[in-house]
């Protein structure tokens, strides 16, 4: 395996290999996810379910993918294959399919970050406040952010910003492994960097110490709720990256002999230390501006941490550096994560077809960028904003319930299933133990085989049926939310979503697996 | 060049013009209606006064709700009374955080202090931190080290 490995390169240094796993499941969803979550939920009645949740699915499910990848040397897919056949490998196209699929409109949501970013250098969004033609809006109608925002959203610019995105991603992983680490050597300690800026700026504000205490504060009462658990043990899925495969596939670039326990508790730690200074400095800043989250993580990123920001002291040259900082700070989350995303579709046909690099990463800018502009062009021709949202916010959030508040619960626990109970969680201890400093115990084997799975699958039957209660039908309340008049025929909208994810994803996964690849010589 | 670029930034977050009591009365108008609570960061479990003024003039008999933890999925609304002929209510928030007041379309959001340090919410984070911080340390220093 170690010589399959070398052949698809390997990391030059370990440290390169926990930040590049570590920036990858550090994203925006660290920065405004987890705030936007956890004041869902009740800030303090929500982090010490999702610290239970970190040691109870988090940490032992990294620690099973970074052994998988550790063990095969392969890609997600074929990591699956060669443990458990070819349902395996049907698993793991499907997670692959899945992930991209959340590529696609993560790189939407990065453009839009970066039009925001310029946006903040050239002065137009700290401006007090503009109109917007396009929805009809006069100067003063909506405060800046929002506004500028909106201007933004309907420009033929951003499907530029779209491409730029993505020619970014494809430039870093061009060589695989190695320039993976140069970008995340310089984007991780930069993220680092300014989320503690942002930390001291938001402790220094009035009233700024109290939102550290209203995300810490457990509130039992609250706690009572099992939306709170839900929403936690989701979130401690997605905040690691966990059902990509991508960490099968970083892991898959490390020499035999690594330490995985140890990998997966650094980046574990790595990860949620970092939403731990974010949670602060997001929830100093709501405390200090007395502002609400709106419901979705969109809103928290461009409207009200701008907001926020905008109104703290010391003048615009203070609201011009943090502003552009928060927007840097986005991109280099952002990015750190897309280009995880698009290694662990690349990785996985070039170990299934013996492909180019280079071939694959070509066709995967001219479809990547075809499918977030998918998501882009919607609020570009439909530039009439009813209600609360447009087409292709709502076809970005119905996708984005699918396939990732969904897809990547379902891979997990297929995973945890077929990898307990096919193949054998124990060999993957063994083998993991041989090199650990710290021994997994045989409950680990237990963890994986009934209680994860029992967790998952709990968070799973209480989601769906919340949504079978929906008298909008299937996750409908997107669209009912959005739009209080009758589009007609954009009523189907949420069917077709859901259609569209499961059939693509089920669909390909199944073209994948039993195309014959040249991965023959790989052992069964 | 770049330990100076850190300085600069850390520094100038520090240096930035640090919390200065603001104690003016926080206000929402919608129309001819207007909000306010006379304190600017009402605490838990001590009275705030709530002031209603319909074109400026004081109005009576209005009545205002409160919503803790507003657009969450553990959102409290709850009536606190109506005012008095002085266009005047007094309110007493139970329970810290963000909340919103409102009354004749007006909306008005609030950050609620805490009752002096909650001490859970020091444990948590502390505990939280040392578990966090101290545990990649040390795996660090266990990886790292020995290189």
């Amino acid at each position: 395996m170690v010589e399959n490995g070398d052949a698809r390169g390997q990391w030059k240094s370990h440290l390169g290999f926990i930040l590049a796993a570590s920036g990858s499941a550090i994203g925006l969803g660290n920065i405004v996810f987890f705030s936007a979550n956890a004041y869902k939920f009740g800030g303090g009645a929500f982090y010490l379910p999702y610290f239970i949740a970190l040691f109870a699915i988090g940490i032992p499910v990294m620690i099973l993918e970074f052994g998988l990848g550790n063990h095969t040397g392969l890609a997600f897919p074929l990591a699956l294959r060669k443990t458990v056949g070819k349902g395996g490998e049907y698993l793991g196209w499907f997670a692959i399919i899945n992930a991209t699929f959340i590529c696609m409109y993560y790189i939407t949501i990065l453009a839009w970050v970066l039009g925001m970013f310029l946006g903040s250098i050239f002065g137009g969004l700290w401006r007090p406040s503009v109109a917007v033609p396009a929805f009809g809006l006069a100067d003063g109608d909506l405060p800046n952010p929002y506004a500028f925002f909106f201007n933004m959203l309907s420009s033929w610019w951003v499907l530029i910003l779209v491409a730029v995105v993505w020619l970014a991603n494809v430039y870093f992983v061009r060589r695989g492994a190695r320039t993976i680490e140069a970008t995340v050597k310089v984007c991780v300690p930069m993220m680092w960097l300014f989320m503690m800026v942002l930390l001291i700026r938001g402790v220094t504000l009035e009233n700024g110490v109290q939102g550290l205490f209203g995300l810490f504060t457990p509130n039992f009462e609250v706690m009572k709720n099992l939306d709170v658990w839900q929403g936690a043990f989701s979130q401690i899925f997605f905040t690691l990256s966990l059902g990509f495969g991508i960490m099968c596939a970083y892991a898959s670039y490390l020499p035999r002999n690594s330490d995985q326990t140890n990998n997966a508790l650094m980046t574990s730690f790595l990860n949620c230390g970092f939403e731990y200074i974010a949670g602060v400095a997001i929830f100093t800043i709501l405390f200090a501006t007395a502002l609400i989250p709106r419901a979705s993580t969109l809103s928290m990123m461009f409207f009200i941490i701008p907001t926020g920001i905008q109104q703290m002291p010391g003048g615009h040259p203070m609201v011009l550096a943090f502003g552009i900082l928060f927007f840097i700070l986005l991109l280099a989350a952002g990015l750190s994560s897309s280009i995880s995303l698009v290694e662990a579709f690349s990785s996985a046909l070039i170990d299934k077809f013996r492909a180019d690099r280079k071939k694959v990463l070509v066709w995967a800018f001219f479809v990547g960028v075809a499918g977030s502009l998918l998501f882009a062009i919607p609020q570009v021709i439909d530039q009439t904003l009813t209600d609360d949202g447009t087409l292709g916010f709502t076809l970005l959030d119905l996708v984005d319930h699918w396939a990732f508040s969904h897809g990547l619960l379902v891979v997990g626990l297929i995973e945890c299933l077929l990898i307990g109970w096919v193949y054998g969680v124990g060999k993957i201890r063994r083998t993991i133990n041989e090199y650990s400093k710290y021994r997994l115990p045989r409950a680990f084997d237990w963890m994986i085989k009934v209680v994860i799975p029992l967790l998952i699958a709990g968070v799973l039957i209480f989601s769906i049926i919340d949504q079978l209660r929906d008298p909008a039908g299937l996750y409908g309340s997107s669209y009912t939310a959005n739009y209080s008049v009758d589009w007609g025929w954009l009523r189907a909208l949420p069917l077709f979503a859901f259609c569209l994810w499961i059939v693509a994803a089920t669909g390909g996964a199944a073209l994948l697996t039993f195309r014959r690849g040249k991965d023959e010589d790989i052992p069964l | 060049m770049l330990r100076i670029a850190i300085a600069l930034l850390l520094g100038g977050a520090f240096l930035c013009p640090l919390a200065v009591a603001d104690e003016t009365p926080r206000c929402a108008t919608a129309g001819e209606w207007s909000l306010c609570t006379v304190q600017p960061f009402p605490r838990q479990g001590e009275p705030c006064l709530v002031k209603i003024t319909r074109e400026g003039l004081p109005a009576a008999g209005i009545a205002v709700s409160v919503t803790y933890r507003p657009n969450s999925e553990v959102a409290i609304t709850e009536e606190i009374g109506r005012t008095d002929a002085r266009g005047e209510l007094s309110w007493t928030p139970r329970s810290a955080g963000i909340g919103m007041l409102a009354a004749e379309g007006c909306d008005l959001t609030v950050s609620i202090r805490f009752r002096g340090i909650p001490i859970g919410g020091l444990v948590v984070m502390l505990l939280a931190a040392m578990i966090l911080f101290g545990g990649n340390s040390y795996s660090f220093a266990k990886t790292f080290g020995r290189a």
